[in-house]
């Protein structure tokens, strides 16, 4: 037992404040948040992986974990996407330019985009499954001779709730992007239909190919199934798994999926890793 | 922000409430009779001709609307169970809305509360304690007091209705149970499966 | 030299609560929080030692309702306080004594502190932990009891700061560790250093459990019919988890008084068993059904904590029985996923 004062002495638990820089919706009831440490110090020396998360807390209020949209390659300031869905999300989009947020982390396993190089790479993404994917993607478009080719497949319910349309035209220089809607109204002139008809539009081989995907549990279930029939190894299809984390350093319990802990082993899982575990995808 | 307690008998009290959710921003139902209707909604399991001859005798002319609770009537922002409502309670949401939290209250039945504070079980006693299906929030005292929780702050959620009646049964009999059941829980949906099963 | 049991070391006998014990334990409360077994009512507790209260040595048929975890992590317990926009570290803890800890509760105690230091330790239980020192008693064995099962029946030097047990001498105190033995300066028993292994009496052939194996079993019999069985006696009351020494779970939430700009973000226990649990906002619950809460506590314990710790998260102290309204036994449990595996090994 540790009785020294060691790398222990830390209070995990207490984080640190960040400014808001800019807010702004991003669909309904969804906002894209830029951040910046208080600290210049953190400034400089924060660091993460695309597909980790943070803890953000508002104090009085309560905490929530979010995964960074932002690249790490991205310095001075970082990026958060908040969806209203309970009691701390709705405070987080109450908050305006030059509040202050609090946060503590990263936490969790992220994409191994540095295993990744030299193969093409294919970013599946539902609904808000992209903010975690935007991350590691504007990361592999930034080092772009890292990597082969990049495709986006992105699907939302409506034109409405496409997140980051307006960064589209910019992806697109370093990426293919290909867009679907479940349904849409007359102004929309792009594609309608579930995301799995995008794998008809674009040619997925598995060679030297990696998979990173990321929405709602539905959404697995079809995505997974065509990857496949298409013959990916379960090896090169990642997912980021969305669980109750609470404490993000494996103590609280809450973020357990049978015999790991998402905060811990995830959020970023490969399907070879929770094969077998049927409530992963849930 | 209003606070409403007890529920409306008569059509003024109605006339009161709905005043009430029209000049306020968030209506809070305070108590047991408010939230889910409390020992007045036992009323539905008697007959109101009898209550009159034998518990109003001599006040024959009293009459009551038909008793729910005051969702019934309005909406309701936030429920504070219990008879009476607990103090801790009250003051987490006031404190909660003033800091922009939505109110930390508790759904976990007594048990856990009551195991905190190293109560002897009365379950354990063979007494018919309805802890293990009431929701905690109280700081538990009655059974601190050694009395047995009789569910005042209504159900947990999703309450293991058959087991608890089975266990339950052992300190008590059937028909006392359910009178125990009745006597805050009359309108609650989750007994009411039970409450159809037994005719009085 | 012949190996310890309890048997040798006072079982039967039991250690009288001598005025020197009392004494010692009080001289101790001068400079550390002193917890012992004492009565509470008709319960027994573990409290604070003061002149008035009956020290309770020898280790009680009736269990105490809360294990010795509330010393270090308490029910409830500020993680840091706030005002405006400073931080304050939580109140410095005290050192803590605790007496009249089982073997099963040492062993317990053991994996608890492993759990928490790993990774990023937590911090607000390692700041108690390391300043607590556990002293152990003999304990008799209850209907409850079935520590050797769990692999928790034994403990050994680092396991626990001082063990008081009685021999033909009288009380000796066997020191765990080297700050046990600073401890007991000035007691007044004799110290001396543990050598051999502390076992709970326990029946001559009764094994453990096929612990290495029960990861796998707990896997298969997800979805099995038994734990539907368990579900429709489970009352959800969550009584198990509260008063068990290796459930450790725990929620978050922040309080404010009328400034809101001053609280304190808490941590409170949290239950696997209750509805809420696996809960996320806007509504979806990844354990829905009580069976797969119910299974989740056994795999949690029996197939998570074993693959993490080479141990069992349950120390057989047959406490989540003793207090279960419906009386859900756990070494049922298990045979019946042993049976329903088909694993062929049956309880023994």
């Amino acid at each position: 037992m540790v009785r020294e004062p060691g790398s222990e002495s830390r209070n995990e638990y207490m984080p640190v404040p960040a400014k808001v820089l800019a807010v702004r919706e991003l669909a309904p009831a969804v906002r894209h948040f830029v951040l910046r440490f208080s600290d210049p110090e953190l400034r400089h020396s924060f660091s993460f992986c695309s597909g980790q998360f943070l803890q953000v807390s508002l104090l009085g209020v309560g905490e929530a974990p979010f995964a960074v949209c932002s690249s790490p390659t991205q310095t001075d300031s970082f990026e958060l996407c908040v969806r209203e869905t309970g009691n701390v999300t709705r405070a987080l989009n109450r908050l305006k330019k030059g509040d202050t947020l609090w946060v503590r982390g990263p936490y969790g396993w992220g994409f191994p985009l540095a295993e990744m190089a030299g193969q093409d790479l294919v970013f599946i993404a539902g609904g808000m499954g992209l903010v975690p994917l935007r991350s590691a993607l504007k990361c592999a478009v930034c080092l772009d001779d890292e990597f082969g080719r990049l495709t986006v497949l992105y699907g939302a319910k409506n034109p409405e709730q496409l997140l980051f349309r307006d960064e589209f035209a910019t992806w697109r220089e370093g990426a293919r992007i290909e867009v679907t809607v479940d349904e849409a109204g007359p102004d929309w002139d792009g594609r309608v239909g579930l995301i799995t008809r995008l794998f008809d539009v674009v040619d997925l081989s598995p060679e030297r190919t990696q998979v990173l995907c990321c929405g709602p549990p539905v959404m697995f279930k079809f995505v997974l199934g065509r990857l496949k029939e298409l013959g990916f190894d379960d090896g090169q299809i990642y997912v980021s798994l969305e669980r109750n984390m609470r404490c993000g350093v494996g103590k609280c319990e809450h973020c357990v999926v049978e015999s790991f802990y998402t905060c811990r082993q995830g959020p970023v899982l490969s399907i070879e890793q929770i094969r077998g575990i049927s409530s992963a995808l849930r | 922000m209003a606070f409403v307690d007890g529920v409306p008998a008569r059509r003024e009290e109605l006339k009161t409430l709905q005043e009430v959710r029209r000049r306020s921003e968030l209506l809070v139902s305070l108590g047991s009779c408010s939230s889910f209707g409390g020992v007045p909604a036992a009323q539905h399991f008697h007959d109101l001709s009898d209550l009159k001859k034998y518990v109003y005798k001599g006040m024959e002319d009293l009459h009551s609307l038909e008793i729910f609770p005051i969702s019934n009537y309005v909406r309701v922002d936030f429920q504070l169970r219990g008879c009476p409502a607990s103090k801790w309670e009250i003051l987490e949401t006031l404190t909660a809305l003033i800091a922009g939290r939505v109110p930390q209250l508790k759904s976990y039945p007594q048990c856990v509360d009551c195991k905190i504070r190293e109560n002897r079980c009365l379950l354990l006693d063979g007494l018919p304690c309805l802890g293990p299906i009431t929701r905690a929030g109280c700081g538990v005292v009655c059974p601190s007091a050694g009395v047995p929780c009789d569910g005042c702050r209504g159900p947990t959620e999703e309450p293991n209705l058959t087991s608890a009646v089975k266990l339950l049964s052992r300190g008590t009999t059937y028909p006392d149970l359910i009178r125990k059941f009745q006597k805050y829980c009359s309108l609650v949906p989750e007994y009411q499966e039970l409450f159809d099963k037994w005719k009085w | 030299m012949a190996e310890m049991t309890n048997t040798n070391i006072g079982l039967s006998r039991g250690l009288e609560s001598t005025p020197e014990l009392k004494r010692w334990l009080l001289e101790l409360a001068g400079s550390y929080q002193v917890l012992t077994p004492v009565e509470k009512g008709v319960n027994r507790v573990f409290a604070e030692i003061s002149p008035g209260l009956e020290v309770v040595p020898d280790a009680p048929q009736e269990r105490t309702v809360l294990p010795a975890k509330k010393a270090f992590l308490p029910p409830e317990e500020p993680l840091f306080g706030f005002e405006k926009d400073l931080l304050k570290p939580p109140p410095q803890p005290p050192g803590t004594v605790i007496f009249g800890l089982r073997v099963c509760e040492l062993s317990a105690d053991r994996l608890l502190t492993a759990a928490m230091e790993s990774g990023p330790g937590d911090y607000p239980f390692t700041s108690r932990r390391r300043l607590g020192f556990t002293i152990g008693v003999p304990c008799r064995r209850s209907a409850a009891c079935f520590c050797e099962k769990t692999g928790h029946d034994r403990i050994g030097a680092g396991d626990f700061d001082l063990f008081l047990a009685s021999s033909e001498e009288g009380p000796v105190l066997w020191a765990g560790t080297v700050e046990g033995r600073e401890l007991a300066q000035g007691a007044p028993f004799p110290v001396r250093a543990i050598e051999e292994e502390i076992r709970a009496p326990v029946p001559p052939d009764s094994q453990a459990w096929p612990l290495d194996a029960l990861p796998g079993l707990l896997r298969e019999s997800f979805g099995a019919t038994m734990w539907e069985e368990l579900a429709t006696r489970c009352l959800g009351c969550g009584n198990c988890t509260v008063v068990c020494p290796l459930c450790y779970c725990f929620f978050t939430r922040d309080e404010t008084g009328w400034d809101p700009s001053v609280g304190r973000r808490l941590r409170h226990w949290d239950s696997c068993q209750l509805v809420a649990f696996a809960r996320v906002a806007g509504g979806h619950n990844f354990r829905e059904a009580r069976s797969e809460r119910i299974w989740y506590r056994f795999s949690h314990k029996f197939m998570r904590m074993q693959e993490a710790f080479a141990r069992p998260g349950c120390s057989g102290c047959g406490a989540c029985l003793h207090f279960c309204p419906v009386d859900i036994d756990p070494r049922r449990v298990i045979e019946a996923v042993l049976e329903v595996t088909g694993s062929g090994q049956g309880a023994r």
